[in-house]
């Protein structure tokens, strides 16, 4: 799914390095910062645009109107909230959607999930609970600037620890 | 009471899906409230299933997923003691006090646990259940009838995808209806059919009381 995206030279911070939008699903406007599958985050993370993850991810995501992807090698413990929210990977937490939220075919969730829309694809694993109304419209929520705190890590060397 | 269902009910080999017709799964729901706005609250005790998340996606619910059959209460029940199974239940069955379900969704759950083990079952999810809570699940006509172990999602109010679960069938523990009647405390059974394949496919109603909600 994002063999094609490309990659910005200049990265905004040591953490997420930023890259072009190149999937369909992403907003033509935005930017679109990725967590390498090396990556490991202990620490809240939001911020004002798309993010993939492909690494490993503890503590909370808040990214507003954006859209999260966690990738197939992503490894999330943590609350995640956004506009759209996709979910290759593994995650442990609650998820809030303002519009949908997308567990796919790799998908693996334990938590409690809240959107308007749910989509779960054939294969996808899920326990817990999901708060669906598809009445509801998206609303408007604040947007933060990217914001990195707490006892964040970078790790290049930690792959060994992903699949927890 | 009973009527004999011809079609067939096993899911089809290979993991492909199966259509399964009910008569009274739509006995479940009330669904010109569903689409008045009122939220549904579910519990379904099977795994999370496509076709039921995009069923339930039409309506204002909520939906609590718990596949017990992958849990060890299921796939360890007999290595278990009773104090171990009513642990693992109740840490399971740890909804907020408030929870009250519209709608039960135990599909073969009672073929695979035994008697204690469905006693401790009925015993912890009484207090989330409401006078009008309704059930559906599938119980035997005789206990030596044939189970495939399968998974259903909902295609629509009267019909079932069934599909073939791939994970190992845990040991079976077949009741005759009278004793799972017995043992489901907390339902009156409303509808009963009797499928081609022998299993039973059971519309329940709970009993608690007024003033419960």
């Amino acid at each position: 799914m994002f063999d094609k995206k490309r990659q910005d030279e200049t990265p905004k911070n040591d953490y997420a390095p930023v890259r072009e939008p190149s999937t369909p699903s992403a907003p033509a406007s935005g930017r679109q910062a990725l967590i390498g599958s090396t990556i490991n985050i202990k620490g809240d993370i939001s911020g004002d645009e798309n993010l993939v993850i492909d690494g490993k991810v503890e503590g909370s995501i808040e990214m507003g109107t954006k859209e999260v992807t966690i990738g197939r090698s992503g490894r999330v413990s943590a609350n995640v909230q956004a506009n759209v929210i996709r979910i290759e990977g593994e995650v442990q937490g609650d998820i809030s959607g303002n519009e949908k939220v997308i567990i796919s075919k790799t998908g693996n969730v334990q938590g409690n999930i809240i959107a308007p829309r749910v989509t779960l694809e054939d294969g996808a694993k899920f326990k817990g609970s999901i708060d669906m109304d598809p009445a509801v419209s998206t609303p408007v929520t604040p947007i933060k600037p990217m914001n990195l705190t707490g006892s964040q890590k970078n790790e290049s060397t930690d792959s060994g620890s992903k699949g927890n | 009471m009973f009527s004999t269902a011809n079609r067939s009910n096993h899911a089809a080999p290979g993991g492909a899906v199966s259509t399964f017709k009910s008569t009274l799964f739509p006995g479940l729901f009330d669904l010109e409230s569903l689409e008045d706005g009122r939220q549904l609250s579910v519990l379904d005790l099977g795994p999370a299933v496509s076709t039921s998340i995009n069923f339930f996606g039409h309506y204002k619910c909520h939906l609590h997923i718990l596949d017990l059959f992958s849990e060890p209460i299921i796939t360890q029940q007999p290595l278990l003691t009773d104090d171990e199974l009513d642990t693992q239940l109740s840490n399971i069955f740890s909804f907020p006090e408030s929870t009250r379900f519209d709608v039960c969704l135990f599909w073969d759950l009672f073929n695979y646990l035994d008697k204690p083990a469905i006693t401790t079952f009925n015993r912890l999810l009484a207090p989330y259940l409401h006078p009008e809570t309704k059930a559906h699940c599938f119980g035997l006509l005789k206990t030596n009838t044939p189970l495939a172990f399968q998974q259903y999602g909902i295609l629509q109010p009267d019909s079932l995808s069934v599909t073939s679960r791939s994970d190992p069938a845990p040991v079976l523990y077949p009741h005759p209806q009278a004793a799972l009647k017995g043992l489901l405390s907390s339902f009156n059974t409303t509808r009963t059919m009797l499928l081609g394949d022998g299993r039973l496919e059971m519309l329940l109603q709970s009993r608690a009381a007024k003033g419960s909600a």
